[in-house]
């Protein structure tokens, strides 16, 4: 018991020394953290030496290590390196959300300059170098928008209308019902939550339709724009990718009369059905009367 | 009946004219119908809450148009609502009248100008006996034109034959 329990003592001194003092502090015995912590002290002004890593020649004899095996800070580690060689994908297919959480904050941390790299404790396996060169494209990119933006051009660049800028994308409408299932079921992205969807006269003969999209998986955001005609106001319905547009498409299609082909449940939401014209587009004209009542502009001796 | 308890010592007469028997009846009883169009509502769900109750004067609602002799009109009415609160209007029996409470009943109030969609006064559709302003009144000027109405109901000749 006594062994165990300097090895146990010995072991925290040494993560306490590495700027690890929490998994000290979680030690739920008392006298065992009290000790280690007076031994932290002792080194640290001189009077002790550091004891040396228990197990640690043992651990080295396990190689080749798999992920599975590793310990929650070396999977950290792992994943960092693995994504700071560029392959997020196997950062995002972790399962821990804690870990995941951790790693890429702290590739974060490393590409701004505020940590230092840690070592790999699966070593450099080939099949990373092997990958490297073909995600060279998304290394070294800080803003997460330009990752999305890479991995939507590599998928459907010729989509993309000009326009495009700093941190959202203009689509063409013909192929929008396509690229909206991706930007959902796509791993790296996984657009699961379309927060608002929004109509936008802009004049001189164009409409916009607004999509903000977010992903819970991986917290990021995308702003999606699509430029249509007045004369043609046609854009594939998202209605059944994402069940919220049902309402949000039949605003925009009562305010500005654009039409999303392939909505189930294509009516005005808030104006009574039997409505001429369309109220938010910038040359809309008042209708004289509804159903017998005048729509008066200003009342008669009134001003 | 207050006034009249341990008032008499036998069987006894009142002597009225019908007209006024009913008009103070009808006057202290005003059944309206519980129904809002916009924000008004707000005001007059405040006005038949315990602190101000306008049940002491005889307003109660009703969740019926059948039930009710008054309509308070409270809130913004739409285009869309216009059509609506005339056919409900014309499910109320008679003898009924109409409160317009605040100014977009009254007038459109802040919409009178741009709003494509909003009726200009519910005048439009339907007779108004009162008009209550403020955006919205507060209950105290609520009260004061269930007041007015009150006063209007009793100087009613519903009996008599209207002169063409």
């Amino acid at each position: 018991m006594t062994q165990d329990k300097e090895k146990l003592i010995a072991e925290l001194v040494n993560k306490g020394l590495d700027g690890d003092m929490d998994s000290v502090n979680a030690c739920e015995d008392r006298i065992i953290r009290g000790k280690a912590k007076a031994m932290i002290a002792k080194v640290n002004k001189g009077t002790a030496e550091r004891p040396p890593v228990p197990g640690a020649e043992s651990d080295s004899k396990l190689k080749p290590k798999t992920f599975e095996s590793l310990s929650k800070e070396e999977m950290i580690a792992a994943l960092v390196n693995k994504g700071l060689d560029g392959d997020m994908d196997f950062v995002n297919a972790c399962n821990d959300r804690i870990i995941r959480g951790k790693a890429k904050a702290m590739i974060a941390k490393i590409k701004k300059g505020t940590a230092e790299r840690p070592e790999n404790p699966l070593g450099l396996s080939t099949e990373l170098i092997d990958d490297k060169e073909e995600n060279d494209v998304v290394e070294n990119i800080e803003d997460p928008f330009e990752i999305i933006k890479k991995i939507i051009t590599r998928e459907f660049s010729k989509d993309i209308d000009e326009g495009s800028e700093a941190h959202y994308i203009y689509f063409k409408p013909d192929n929008w019902l396509e690229i909206a299932k991706w930007l959902k079921s796509e791993p790296s992205l996984l657009f699961n939550s379309l927060q608002c969807q929004m109509g936008i006269d802009m004049g001189e003969d164009t409409l916009e339709s607004r999509y903000n999209f977010h992903s819970m998986e991986h917290n990021h955001y995308l702003e999606v724009r699509i430029r249509v005609s007045r004369s043609n106001p046609k854009i594939p319905s998202v209605e059944q990718v994402w069940r919220i547009a049902d309402w949000f498409e039949r605003e925009t299609y009562d305010m500005l009369g654009i039409e999303y082909t392939g909505h189930r449940d294509l009516r005005r939401i808030l104006l009574p059905d039997d409505w001429e014209g369309w109220p938010l587009r910038k040359d809309y004209q008042e209708q004289e009367t509804y159903h017998g009542i005048v729509v008066p502009k200003i009342k008669e001796g009134w001003d | 009946m207050g006034l009249l308890t341990n008032k008499f010592s036998e069987d006894n007469v009142i002597v009225a004219k019908l007209e006024k028997l009913l008009n103070w009846s009808r006057s202290t009883s005003p059944w309206f119908f519980q129904f809002g169009t916009a924000c008004c509502a707000i005001e007059m769900m405040a006005a038949a809450a315990p602190r101000h109750d306008i049940k002491r004067i005889g307003f109660i609602p009703r969740s019926s148009p059948r039930q009710a002799d008054v309509m308070i009109v409270a809130g913004t009415v739409t285009m869309k609502m216009a059509i609506r609160v005339k056919k409900l209007y014309e499910q109320m029996a008679d003898p009924k009248y109409v409160v317009a409470m605040g100014s977009c009943a009254t007038s459109g109030g802040p919409y009178w100008q741009h709003g494509y969609h909003v009726l200009k006064g519910v005048d439009i559709v339907i007779p108004v006996d009162v008009y209550v302003p403020g955006c919205p009144p507060r209950p105290e000027s609520l009260i004061e034109g269930l007041l007015k109405l009150e006063e209007q109901i009793l100087e009613d000749r519903p009996l008599t034959r209207k002169m063409a």
